[in-house]
Parts: structure tokens; sequence; C-alpha cells
């Protein structure tokens, strides 16, 4: 999940808001999480669809981690709330880091056949793969008896995603959008 | 049997099978669809979790909870609507969402059908735009004109393992369709 706060406030708004009863402020902040919920959306599906560069690489099927990404918006009197439900999102706010939650390492895919699946499960599945003595990865070899090792994760203790601030809308994208619900809120009488 | 009558019943079956796991999630897998959904799982950990649980082919299990993920991430932007949305945003487009190996090629014949079905009502003839309430959402997902891979919900995704799903349409655009009058009401 992703928290991150975009301020609106203008002197004309925060007069508006000012004079609003507290159920009106929370129809006016239902509204602007609705508009960012949306905005937020439609950024993710844009973006996912031309970024899929992992799996592009490793001529595997994309995981859909970002497209298909739930965003849920929720409000009350006191502001409006988007909340992005998608592993690594919070790389938009700046890097992250990632060490392992199980195991000793994080095992990074290099291969397609490990792109979207663990190592528990290639080996539940018949994938025989082995650490070679020395060697920060893992392989398997196709035919057992050849000499020749596919590598198919490497082994990190940690990891860093760079900061990808394009994965969501600019925060002027948002403050503008938010502004413009509110001003379709006020216009059509919901002040 | 010839095999085309093998390729309906096998079809049949399959979405049988997966709208009952769909519909009716085993209960095994409804903690791992769960997390998956909020974020806090990603799709290698759903395959190990769900192949430890649920006796089926990665196929299955991802076919299951990446349709359990896209029907909740259309819930979510159902239950956003506001007021204001659908005053600003009065219509639906249905654009692709989600990159697919082979996409399907035949939405233009489940536009017509899905339109023709429900006498266009509220829908675009050459555009894959319509009001939110357009009866066209549901005769999409009921798989109008015969589509037997249709899930049977009036949103996204309608047909199993469908990468299409909904980018909202301004008034203004909507207007230009002629789906809504100059300032009127949708």
């Amino acid at each position: 999940m992703l928290d991150a706060t975009v301020t609106v406030s203008t002197p004309q708004l925060d007069g508006i808001l000012e004079r609003c009863s507290p159920e009106r402020r929370a129809e006016l902040h239902r509204e602007i999480a609705a508009e960012l919920g949306e905005t937020v959306r439609d950024h993710l599906r844009d973006y996912a669809l031309g970024h899929h560069k992992t799996a592009r690489t490793l001529g595997a099927d994309p995981t859909g981690n970002l497209e298909d990404a739930r965003v849920d918006a929720s409000s009350d009197d006191g502001g409006a709330t988007v909340t992005v439900r998608a592993l690594g999102i919070r790389r938009a706010l700046g890097p992250l880091e990632i060490r392992p939650r199980n195991g000793k390492a994080l095992t990074i895919p290099v291969a397609a056949i490990a792109y979207g699946r663990s190592v528990a499960y290639l080996k539940s599945h018949g994938v025989d793969l082995f650490r070679p003595k020395g060697k920060d990865y893992l392989a398997y070899r196709e035919n057992p008896k050849s000499q020749f090792s596919t590598v198919v994760y490497l082994l990190r203790a940690r990891t860093t995603l760079k900061h990808e601030p394009e994965l969501l809308p600019d925060r002027a994208t948002l403050a503008a959008n938010a502004a413009e619900a509110a001003r379709d809120f006020i216009m059509e009488g919901g002040e | 049997m010839t095999k085309k009558e093998l390729e309906e019943k096998l079809h049949e079956i399959a979405r049988a099978g997966a709208l009952a796991v769909a519909r009716h999630l085993a209960p095994e897998l409804r903690p791992i669809v769960e997390a998956y959904n909020a974020g806090e799982m990603n799709l290698a950990e759903v395959r190990e979790r769900a192949a430890e649980v649920f006796a089926a082919s990665e196929a299955k299990i991802d076919f299951v909870v990446k349709t359990q993920r896209r029907m909740a991430q259309s819930l979510g932007q159902l239950a956003a609507q506001t007021p204001g949305q659908l005053r600003r945003y009065p219509a639906w487009r249905l654009v692709r969402g989600g990159t697919r190996k082979v996409p399907r090629d035949d939405w233009d014949l489940r536009w017509a059908a899905a339109g023709s079905a429900t006498g266009w009502q509220g829908a675009c003839t050459d555009d894959y735009v319509a009001l939110k309430d357009s009866p066209i959402w549901a005769a999409l997902g009921d798989g109008a004109g015969g589509y037997r891979d249709a899930i049977g919900n009036p949103f996204p995704p309608f047909a199993f393992g469908s990468g299409m799903t909904w980018q909202r349409v301004s008034r203004d655009e909507a207007e230009s369709l002629g789906l809504v009058g100059e300032g009127g009401d949708a």
C-alpha cells in the first residue's frame, strides 16, 4: 500500500471549506477522493501498458502487478484518501530497499521460467535448482547429463528499486484534478 | 462427437469450472486471493501458496486469482462513483488495460452483438463507448451473441482472461458522440 498526501489549498477553497458543515465537507472530500482515485487508476493502467520491461526482457508473461492494482478511494470530513494496493508502488515516492521476507536471500529472476515463480514453486514442479559452490545464483540443467546450466535467480541480501516518480500522476495533476472536482461540487450547489 | 462439439463441451466445462471457482471461491484460496488483492502478496507467492492448498494447474490458478483481482478492481471503480463523477464522466470506454500474448480480436463482434441485443441504448455503434448505466455492459458480460466465455458480470472483466477494462469518458466527449445532450442529463 502507499501513503502520500496531496494538499489542495486556495484561499477561495479554504474559505468555502470553513463555511461548510462537516457533512458538506465530507461530501466534498468524497468527490475529491473519487476524482483522485480515477486519476490514479487511469494513470496506472496507461503506465503499466507501456512498461513490462523485465517481463519482455526475459520473454515472460507480465504479472500484471500494476495494471490490475486495486485503487480504493475513501474520505471523511477531515480529508480524502486514495490507497493503491500494489507491491513495490512505494518506489513512486523514492528508492525502495527490499530485503528478504522469508529465506536468507532475495531471489531475483533472470530467466523466463523464474519470472512470477518462487524457488519453492519451481522445485515442487520438478525444476532441480542448485547453487554452484561460491556463486551467488541459482541455476538448473535442462538436461541433467549436460555440463551446461542456466542461471535462473540471482541471490542478493538486498536490492534497491530506483525511484520511479512517473508511476503515479505528478502532484500538479493530482492537485488540478482535485481542484476541478471541488469546483464542480461547488458550482453544482454542493456547498 | 465432432471436434466442434468437443471444443464446445470443453469450453463449457472450463467455463462452469472457472465460474464455480471464481464466484464460489474455494475456501482454501480465499485468504490467498485476499492478500493478492490487497497488494500484500506477489504472483510468485500466490502461485506457491495456492499450489500447496489447491490441486490445479498454474494456468487455472492464475486464471482464478487474476479474474478475482480484476473483478475487485472494477468493483472498486464502481464503488467510487459519485454524483460528480457521473456528471463529469457519464460514460465508459472499453479499452485494453492488460497486455496479452494473444489478445482477443473479436471485441467488435461482441460489442455489435451486445449493442443489438440492447437496442444500442446509451451506446455508440462505432466506438466502444456507452453510458455508465447502459444495458450494453450487462449484455457484454452475459455474452450476448453466444460468447460462452462471458463471466456474467456487468463490469470488467467481461470474459475469462480478458484484459479489457473501463476508461472514463468526459461529458464533452460523450456529448460529441451523441450519448448525452449538450448540458443535459445523461
